[in-house]
């Protein structure tokens, strides 16, 4: 009970931004002929690896989470994109939701612009927001028309007469409904809000136990409310993971309690594919 | 976290949310005695509000029978069951609410989520008697008899302390100033379902391939305009009223206001659940034939104060007269009169809109009509 409490309060001291150590510096490595955009590239062998400690979120109810306890991310930029590479391990791959089925998902956040210090990593506050990339693994079957809904709910199959359903659902699905990732802005605990705007691209991949996800997105976006990466400069984020089989959801959510470094290669550096020893023949 | 005066409960509770009160609170009274289980209700609001694809299972307004039924399956007995046992003293409730009961860290109140299985069938229990079996050949040769069981019909409380509302992470939903309506924002939903194992009715429910939770909205573009909900208005029975009810703690009830009357001036309607502390807003009149003890579970202290009143009715001629109102006029009544043995209701502009004989005046038929060249039975 006493190492329980001392964690929260600590955890709580985290939260206000007081002696929250970063992490492990998380090179992006320049690639000159392009990112590599699927997860199976076997050009990602080359990149350097940064595996992190995941932590059940314990500062806001609902608290919980945590059966994912690391993640190992790789990243590359070729001055134009950036492809971040997370894996991690979950023996099932949860990609249905019911009223009691849970989605996999991890998300990304970032510091919007280039705030120093660092806002809270948790969620940003009202004058730093954030914005966080989170791809669900059931967005991804919904975007590759493999949802399987219709097995779980078979009486939703089959012609529907009522025209009110599809209106009703563009109000609902305000955000990009059929794409895997879903961009949000949050200046605090509560305040997560899609954003219409979607710039970020995923791929996944799922074999032997293990997700594998890609997500892609231009270095400076024409939005200015955005993260903004620069070759040669650091940006923060942070890493959160949700295994459907424990039912998480929410704020129960594996979580890195600091932020990451991204340390971006300057574009000089020489690093291409074919440094890496991969042909760019058909892996993309 | 708030310190409220819940009136239903005759004590203070704590409530995990900003105290916030509406100028107006709507609230339904539901007369159990006169239900039959038409479902009329429930197809009205699902022909409106729920008939898009994923909803298909989905009754914002149900029938459920007791004690058997339950939609989502046993909805209650799960949350009596974690709040633990009370009782009634007074008028004050010795026990736990579900907020009380929980430990506020890792849960804001004792929840529980249905699944699918619990959701996916509406009508279970129906008509499924209690109080002992009825074989073949059975008869009934008591006057009264052990054998009972009640329909009820159900729809959000639109509680004054929503569980809903402050197990919401996202803030989502929200409770209007205007009439105390509690909605789901469904551009902040999310899908986490927390308002769905908070709800202790069971009446908040996620629709999986939207992935938001959904509610029972209180036909409030109806409500704006004065007029009853579906539910209300669609009733073939006309066992439900509809009105604003006033929590005396903020103000004196008005006696001609017919849910004030019947809720705090006759108090022959009930709150469903008033130990879950959710301060509920839809009021039952409880079912007379059914056992008292069960009905204190589901109403608390007050129920035999309510049959009591209940079967005084043919004395008690104002209360004759209102319970005549129910099911008269489209439009909320918002206060009535019984002048002359005669049910007056008026609008929301003081305008009659309903008026009603509490007996209606024999009519006699002659058993052969001339006019259609045809002989009837029913010449009354």
């Amino acid at each position: 009970m006493r190492i329980r409490s001392l964690l929260a309060v600590s955890l709580i001291a985290l939260a206000h931004g007081a002696a929250a150590a970063p992490l492990e510096e998380m090179r992006v490595v320049f690639v000159r002929d392009g990112v590599f955009a699927s997860p199976v590239d076997d050009a990602w062998a080359a990149i350097p690896e940064s595996t992190y400690d995941l932590h059940a979120q314990q500062i806001i109810p609902p608290v919980g989470g945590g059966s994912v306890t690391k993640v190992s991310v790789r990243a590359t930029h070729d001055g134009e994109e950036v492809a971040i590479r997370l894996a991690w391990a979950d023996p099932s791959a949860d990609r249905g939701v019911g009223v009691n089925t849970f989605r996999d998902a991890v998300a990304i956040g970032f510091p919007i612009g280039r705030p120093d210090p660092a806002p809270s990593p948790f969620m940003g506050d009202p004058e730093h927001p954030v914005v966080i990339w989170q791809w669900a693994a059931d967005f991804d079957a919904n975007a590759e028309g493999n949802s399987r809904f219709g097995e779980r709910y078979p009486h939703s199959e089959g012609v529907w007469i009522f025209p009110q359903d599809m209106s009703v659902r563009r109000q609902v699905r305000g955000w990009r409904g059929q794409e895997p990732v879903i961009e949000y802005i949050a200046r605090g605990f509560g305040t997560l809000t899609p954003r219409m705007e979607a710039s970020v691209e995923g791929v996944s991949d799922y074999r032997d136990n293990h997700w594998t996800v890609v997500l892609r997105r231009k270095l400076i976006t024409s939005n200015a409310t955005d993260a903004a990466f620069v070759a040669g400069e650091t940006t923060p984020f942070i890493i959160a993971i949700w295994n459907g089989e424990h039912e998480e959801v929410n704020g129960r959510k594996a979580v890195t309690y600091a932020w990451i470094p991204a340390k971006f290669d300057g574009l000089g550096s020489t690093t291409t594919k074919s440094d890496v020893g991969v042909s760019r023949e058909g892996d993309r | 976290m708030s310190r409220v005066f819940n009136w239903q409960l005759g004590r203070e509770m704590d409530y995990p949310y900003e105290d916030a009160r509406p100028a107006k609170q709507i609230a339904w009274v539901f007369d159990l005695n006169k239900c039959i289980a038409c479902q009329t209700c429930s197809v009205a609001c699902k022909m409106t509000w729920s008939s898009g694809r994923g909803q298909e299972y989905m009754f914002w307004n149900n029938v459920e029978t007791k004690p058997y039924g339950g939609y989502p399956k046993a909805w209650d007995l799960t949350v009596l069951e974690k709040i633990g046992p009370g009782s009634w003293k007074d008028g004050v409730y010795e026990g736990k609410t579900i907020f009380e009961a929980a430990d506020q860290r890792n849960e804001k109140m004792v929840g529980h989520r249905p699944g699918d299985e619990e959701w996916n069938h509406p009508n279970i229990g129906e008509d499924v008697i209690a109080g002992g079996e009825m074989p073949q050949g059975a008869h009934i040769v008591d006057e009264t008899h052990p054998l009972w069981f009640f329909y009820m019909p159900r729809i959000c409380n639109h509680c004054t302390h929503p569980a809903c509302l402050a197990a919401c992470p996202r803030r989502a939903i929200y409770k209007r100033e205007e009439d105390g309506i509690v909605l789901i924002d469904q551009s902040r939903c999310r899908g986490y379902r927390e308002c769905v194992k908070g709800c202790p009715y069971g009446k908040s429910l996620f629709r999986a391939n939207h992935e938001v939770s959904e509610k029972c909205i209180g036909c409030y573009p109806k409500i704006e305009k004065g007029k009853q909900t579906q539910c209300v208005e669609n009733c073939i029975g006309k066992i439900r009223g509809q009105g604003f009810v006033t929590d005396p703690k903020q103000g004196k009830p008005n006696p001609d206001n017919p849910i004030d009357f019947l809720v705090h001036v006759r108090k022959v309607a009930l709150p469903l659940y008033p130990q879950f502390g959710t301060g509920p807003n839809v009021y039952y009149i409880p079912p007379i034939h059914t056992p008292t003890d069960f009905l204190e579970q589901m109403f608390g202290g007050g129920v035999q104060h309510a049959i009591d009143t209940y079967r005084n009715v043919p004395q008690d001629e104002t209360l004759a007269g209102l319970l005549q109102l129910f099911g008269s006029s489209p439009e909320i009544m918002e206060t009535f009169a019984v002048k002359k043995k005669v049910a007056l209701g008026y609008n929301r502009d003081g305008k009659k809109v309903a008026a009603v004989p509490i007996t209606e005046p024999p009519q006699l038929r002659k058993s052969f009509d001339r006019k259609r060249d045809a002989y009837r039975l029913d010449v009354t």
